[in-house]
């Protein structure tokens, strides 16, 4: 970076007529700025760490291993299945999860499941959840958070989807909202499972990997932009 | 270690089940049905629990008598609240196949699932 901004003519050396040496908020501002976010990460990755330990802590007394399914079933009448990521993950279902889904769709239930531990999606959530808490009162980060968890969804699904049928995730899910007694239960999220079901109903082909090329090099190229037009001759 | 855990969940097991305080002879007579346990492994363990707020014990007698803090399904009704709770601060620890959702919610997806099922029999 130091390099670019000396080949466009700015030395770190140039000093404003009438000021004196660099002082201590110059370097303290953007350093702060930098590891702040940072900082957060790191304490994110440990808070949501001990939130998982003291829930697996429980769930190894409470639940029953499911041999069958390599997953920890819990006793209780909602339809539920998630996980926990990390370094001893479990995959959780509920007994009413059990009772409603067949085999074939529980098996894409899991595999979704599964999918969130290989993929360790709770990284990038952790994330996206540090950049929330520092920028607290900017609407795009509490954006960002919950278009990451939606995202990472769309993730699991599809690698469910590569190997177990389209109508066992589809009736899955479905069948899984739909048994949620929502008796006064607070509403989220807006319409995530929504968008996921039909996002996985409309037969999509892959794009062309030409197009995925130009996705990605505009991807690239669009943060780099403001400090290249800034750098231009003339303007320094 | 594992083993420990083991134990620990096996006495957990018949103080849910037995639903009344309930001394460590009890407990290491009923394992020995199946399988041989030391009197001291258990009562190790036991005070294990105790201190880790599993259990509460009192004095009858000489003896201790144990019982859960809780019930199983407490505990378990804790977990799913945990997992499916629908907080602002939405906790990066867990992962979930589905939200909880609103009536209105549902019945959005059974509109897609039926314009789906249109679409493949036109």
């Amino acid at each position: 970076m130091s390099g670019l901004l000396r080949f466009c003519g700015l030395t770190f050396d140039a000093r404003i007529p009438g000021t004196g040496p660099v002082g201590v908020p110059a370097i303290a501002v953007p350093a702060s700025v930098t590891l702040l976010p940072l900082v957060c990460f790191a304490h994110e990755l440990l808070r949501a760490r001990r939130v998982r330990a003291h829930h697996r802590g429980v769930l190894d007394m409470v639940g029953r291993r499911s041999a069958r399914w390599r997953a920890t079933a819990l006793d209780h009448d909602t339809p539920a299945a998630y996980c926990l990521p990390g370094r001893r993950p479990r995959i959780v279902v509920s007994a009413g999860a059990l009772k409603l889904l067949s085999p074939a769709q529980l098996e894409s239930v899991l595999e979704h499941e599964r999918a969130h531990i290989a993929g360790r999606h709770h990284l990038a959530l952790a994330a996206t959840e540090a950049f929330a808490r520092v920028f607290r009162w900017l609407p795009l980060a509490r954006e960002a958070r919950a278009q990451t968890a939606l995202l990472l969804e769309m993730a699991a699904d599809d690698r469910a989807l590569r190997r177990h049928p389209r109508e066992a995730l589809v009736s899955a899910l479905y069948a899984m909202a739909a048994g949620r007694a929502p008796g006064g239960a607070f509403s989220v999220g807006g319409p995530d499972a929504v968008v996921r079901l039909r996002r996985i109903l409309e037969a999509r082909r892959r794009p062309h990997p030409a197009l995925r090329g130009m996705v990605v090099a505009a991807a690239v190229a669009v943060p780099l932009l403001p400090p290249l037009l800034g750098c231009a001759p003339g303007m320094g | 270690m594992r083993r420990l855990g083991e134990l620990e969940a096996e006495i957990m097991d018949r103080l849910w089940a037995w639903q009344r305080p309930t001394t460590v002879r009890e407990i290491v007579d009923d394992i020995n049905e199946h399988r041989p346990v030391a009197y001291t492994t258990v009562m190790t363990v036991a005070s294990i629990l105790y201190n880790k707020g599993w259990l509460l014990r009192a004095k009858e007698g000489r003896a201790w008598v144990y019982s859960p803090v809780r019930s199983r399904e407490e505990y378990t009704a804790a977990l799913m609240e945990d997992a499916l709770g629908t907080s602002e601060d939405r906790s990066a620890a867990l992962a979930h196949f589905v939200e909880q959702m609103g009536p209105e919610e549902v019945s959005a997806l059974r509109k897609a699932l039926r314009a789906a099922g249109r679409r493949t029999q036109a």
